[in-house]
């Protein structure tokens, strides 16, 4: 019965070191990684469900957290890596039309609204259309934490080639853009 | 034109890095993480070890009990008794002592359809045990798949060596050319 009792003070213990790491991970870095999946979904419930499956998969895989040498990077490549992964479950026209309708201010009058939110709505379809690593690279950099490094750390590329994929993609989407007249 | 599609770029843009979380984001995630791990470590209650142990015994006991009663044997309960070995004036009292007629009847019923049942599980064990297994063994080796197998498994590069054709061959060819330089001078000079 001891050795029970002493077994449940262990684990509690432990429990109660883990929660402390927990909520300070939750903390730090929720914020961040609720952009990184909103980035990839434009839906904040469906971020909110992967921020919350990546801090699961983290206390899936406590006893390897001590290897992780870039916890951010680590964290956000697993946010990716799930945002990404949800995005082909899920209907995205229908987030990317209420994304697009939430960017236009509400002080503009109806029809000008309604044109905004068409040429909103035409950059997040011609961003969809570009290359996966163009793509990827164009929605990591509005996330104005995320430098060259980290981006490359996330996406597993050199520094050198995420630059030259971000220059691609902008151009890309502007020509796009440009011959479409969407915009 | 080219402004206009840039602006827009950078509108979209600005609002994937402006998106707000959620207020109350943090609670409900930690809320949801240490749900997760409480369930993932939580130790077995004691009343939940308790119940382990009680079922544990009733099935040791259900068990055992069954084993009995399938080892009653068939005789105890059909012992004869004859009335002509008895005298006359006891047959109340054997009838007393008789247990009521239709119990036995069931139970020794019951006895005769395990015991056949227990004797067709025999008659279909060894009906299995008798009958040719499928697929058939394999054939036995014959002497010069045996010797194959033993060069092969022994591992011999001369050996193996020896199974290809041309290499033996050659080695043949070389062997004798050897044997030749070897024996002719030696012959001739005997001869001289």
């Amino acid at each position: 019965m001891t050795s029970i009792e002493e077994c449940g003070l262990v684990l509690s213990m432990e429990e109660v070191a883990s929660e402390i790491d927990l909520t300070a991970l939750v903390e730090n870095y929720s914020t961040l990684l609720f952009r990184v999946a909103h980035s990839v979904l434009r839906s904040r419930a469906e971020a909110e469900d992967v921020v919350q499956d990546a801090f699961v998969r983290v206390v899936e895989r406590r006893s390897s957290l001590p290897d992780v040498r870039d916890m951010r990077v680590w964290l956000i490549r697993i946010t990716w890596n799930l945002a990404i992964d949800r995005r082909r479950r899920i209907r995205p026209e229908q987030m990317d039309k209420s994304f697009a309708e939430s960017l236009v201010a509400s002080s503009v009058p109806a029809d000008e609204a309604l044109d905004e939110a068409q040429r909103m709505k035409a950059v997040l379809r011609e961003m969809e259309r570009l290359p996966k690593a163009e793509r990827h690279v164009l929605l990591l950099s509005s996330l104005e934490e995320l430098g060259t490094a980290d981006m490359a750390k996330v996406l597993g590329r050199s520094e050198s080639a995420v630059r030259a994929l971000l220059f691609r993609a902008r151009t890309r989407l502007r020509e796009r853009l440009e011959r479409g007249g969407g915009v | 034109m080219r402004k206009s599609s840039e602006e827009a770029v950078r509108q979209v843009l600005a609002g994937l890095r402006d998106a707000e979380a959620p207020i109350g984001m943090e609670r409900r995630i930690l809320e949801a993480v240490q749900d997760r791990a409480s369930v993932r470590s939580a130790p077995l209650p004691l009343s939940a070890w308790g119940g382990a142990f009680a079922c544990t015994a009733a099935v040791c006991v259900a068990i055992s009990m069954i084993h009995r009663v399938e080892h009653v044997p068939i005789q105890s309960n059909l012992r004869p008794v004859s009335a002509g070995m008895l005298p006359i004036g006891s047959e109340a009292a054997v009838k007393s002592e008789l247990p009521p007629l239709s119990q036995p009847i069931v139970r020794v019923k019951a006895n005769v359809k395990r015991a056949k049942v227990a004797r067709g599980k025999d008659s279909v064990t060894l009906r299995e045990m008798q009958t040719a297994s499928f697929p058939a063994p394999p054939m036995p080796l014959t002497d010069q798949e045996k010797l194959l197998l033993r060069v092969a498994h022994r591992g011999d590069p001369e050996e193996l060596a020896m199974l290809n054709n041309e290499m033996r061959a050659k080695q043949e060819a070389e062997g004798k050319t050897e044997f030749q330089k070897f024996f002719e001078p030696s012959t001739t000079g005997d001869n001289e």
